[in-house]
């Protein structure tokens, strides 16, 4: 499971970035839905690197695959694929088949369970490059018109980072990533691995709250771990609907 | 119009006395079954539901459906100049602008009378989906109370535990810890000191014990109370009067799902 992660970078930056990684781009599409986040989570538009009728664009794509023959967006999660399932390529993932993808990343996010607790870990290059991680996309035209979405393909975490959590995205290098995109079926599944090399530290439980903003991505401090899993008081609006009625 | 009469004015000074501290404005809508009012306090944490039925009162009349726009605390400080056993009538003409209280002591060689200025209070209401609770437990008002206040000492948040074996309230903080425990129990004596636990699966969730303990001064109404709760969802806590109820939405303490 991928469930949030980190780019904080401007359409420029990635566009520079992915360039100097030696990846083609044609086209730069949809890049004002975006959103530049250390706190990324499903539904929201980010850029994916991927190939169509020859050309090879960076679109701001909706994170959670929305296949070409749903007619709405589903109710279930998405945004992750497992590796095996597009090994046997299940219909859900059909588009894995010719339609592959790369997503940029600064660094992501899993939770570590500790008890009942659920710790957030934040997970980057050790140098701090840009991460490449395997992707699917595909394009849906009953949803909205032209709605393209995505999903992060996940493996099995590395042994250096599986006491931490079971599963990880895909992250290769960015030359892999190209053979990925433009590789024939079924050769490219030998491409599913992951380096696990990464660097990675506790983070604030703020993460886990969808659209908390600051410097997520740093380090906890000593004192502020005893504090880690505490409870946060939620309110009556997040359970009951309002209907406001204004008297007569 | 609206009137209606209680034999005394305790049942109504003690209502609410339990509601003032968590209550500013707010609407009551008074119709031909009774009085209703539902608000949520300031910080949205505790959502009031209070029912007061035409069969709780001595004298009820309400032709059509009035909204008394009231301040509690102002309603509480007037009550507080009934005597307990005083009668006390509640008054308002349709589209007028006061609510007028009566007080009357049983030889009826006294009466007060206080006008009460109404608000037009723009409120918001929530609309209270059906639920069907994991855990429901009735047990002694005073003992939860008295329960609550002990681990109050300790922390600001209660955790509530509900299975089989019976409810656990806990509390941990910098002092230490401590924990009261319960077991389902028939008292054939005093059938409020029993305690009645229907269970489909047991659930565990943490409170502010600030609010609750706002929440248990409805104690003085009711012998019993009654808790109900499901994982992830806001707990019900129900004081059942001779015609009605007061009931409480408690929002619970929780772990953000990085996932939802």
């Amino acid at each position: 499971m991928c469930g949030r992660y980190a780019l904080e970078l401007t359409t420029e930056q990635v566009v520079t970035a992915l360039e100097s990684n030696g990846l083609r781009i044609d086209n730069v599409y949809d890049a004002e839905r975006g959103l530049e986040s250390l706190n990324i989570a499903p539904t929201s538009y980010e850029p994916v690197y991927y190939k169509e009728n020859d050309e090879h664009n960076l679109r701001y794509m909706h994170w959670g695959l929305v296949p070409s023959f749903a007619h709405e967006v589903f109710k279930f999660p998405t945004h992750n694929c497992k590796s095996d399932s597009l090994a046997h390529l299940k219909p859900m993932w059909r588009s894995a088949k010719t339609r592959r993808a790369a997503v940029p990343m600064q660094g992501y996010y899993e939770w570590h369970s500790e008890g009942k607790k659920k710790l957030p870990y934040y997970f980057k290059d050790k140098d701090a490059e840009l991460l490449c991680v395997l992707g699917i996309w595909d394009r849906n035209e009953h949803v909205e018109d032209s709605l393209y979405s995505f999903s992060i393909v996940t493996t099995d975490a590395g042994s250096s980072i599986e006491h931490v959590h079971h599963r990880m995205p895909c992250i290769v290098r960015f030359e892999d990533a190209i053979e990925w995109i433009d590789g024939n079926w079924p050769k490219v599944l030998d491409l599913i691995m992951s380096k696990d090399d990464l660097e990675f530290y506790r983070v604030s439980t703020a993460v886990n709250k969808i659209g908390s903003k600051g410097q997520l991505n740093e380090p906890l401090k000593e004192e502020e771990v005893a504090q880690v899993g505490d409870k946060r008081q939620s309110t009556m609006d997040s359970f009951f609907s309002p209907k406001r009625i204004k008297k007569e | 119009m609206l009137e209606a009469k209680l034999d005394a004015a305790s049942q109504l000074k003690k209502i609410v006395e339990a509601i003032r501290d968590m209550l500013g404005e707010c609407n009551i809508e008074c119709n031909e079954t009774g009085l209703a009012l539902q608000s949520l306090d300031k910080s949205h944490i505790v959502l009031v539901s209070l029912l007061l039925g035409s069969d709780g009162f001595s004298e009820y009349r309400c032709d059509r459906g009035v909204t008394l726009g009231l301040n509690i605390n102002s309603l509480a400080t007037v009550l507080r100049c009934a005597n307990n056993d005083d009668i006390l009538t509640l008054r308002s003409e349709d589209r007028a602008n006061e609510l007028i209280l009566t007080f009357e002591d049983s030889k009826a060689d006294r009466i007060s009378e206080f006008n009460l200025r109404l608000m037009d209070i723009d409120q918001e209401y929530l609309a209270i989906p059906e639920t069907e609770y994991a855990a429901t437990v009735v047990m002694s008002a005073a003992v939860l109370q008295r329960t609550l206040r002990d681990l109050s000492a300790l922390s600001e948040a209660v955790t509530i535990e509900i299975d089989k074996e019976g409810i656990r309230f806990s509390a941990e903080g910098d002092l230490g810890k401590g924990s009261t425990h319960f077991k389902p129990c028939v008292d054939m004596e005093n059938a409020e000191n029993s305690i009645n636990i229907t269970l489909s699966e047991p659930v565990s969730l943490s409170f502010n014990l600030q609010y609750f303990s706002n929440i248990t001064k409805a104690s003085s109404l009711s012998s019993t109370v009654t808790l109900q709760m499901t994982a992830g969802m806001p707990a019900q806590i129900e004081y059942k009067l001779p015609s009605g109820h007061v009931r409480y939405y408690f929002a619970p303490k929780i772990e953000d799902d990085p996932y939802a």
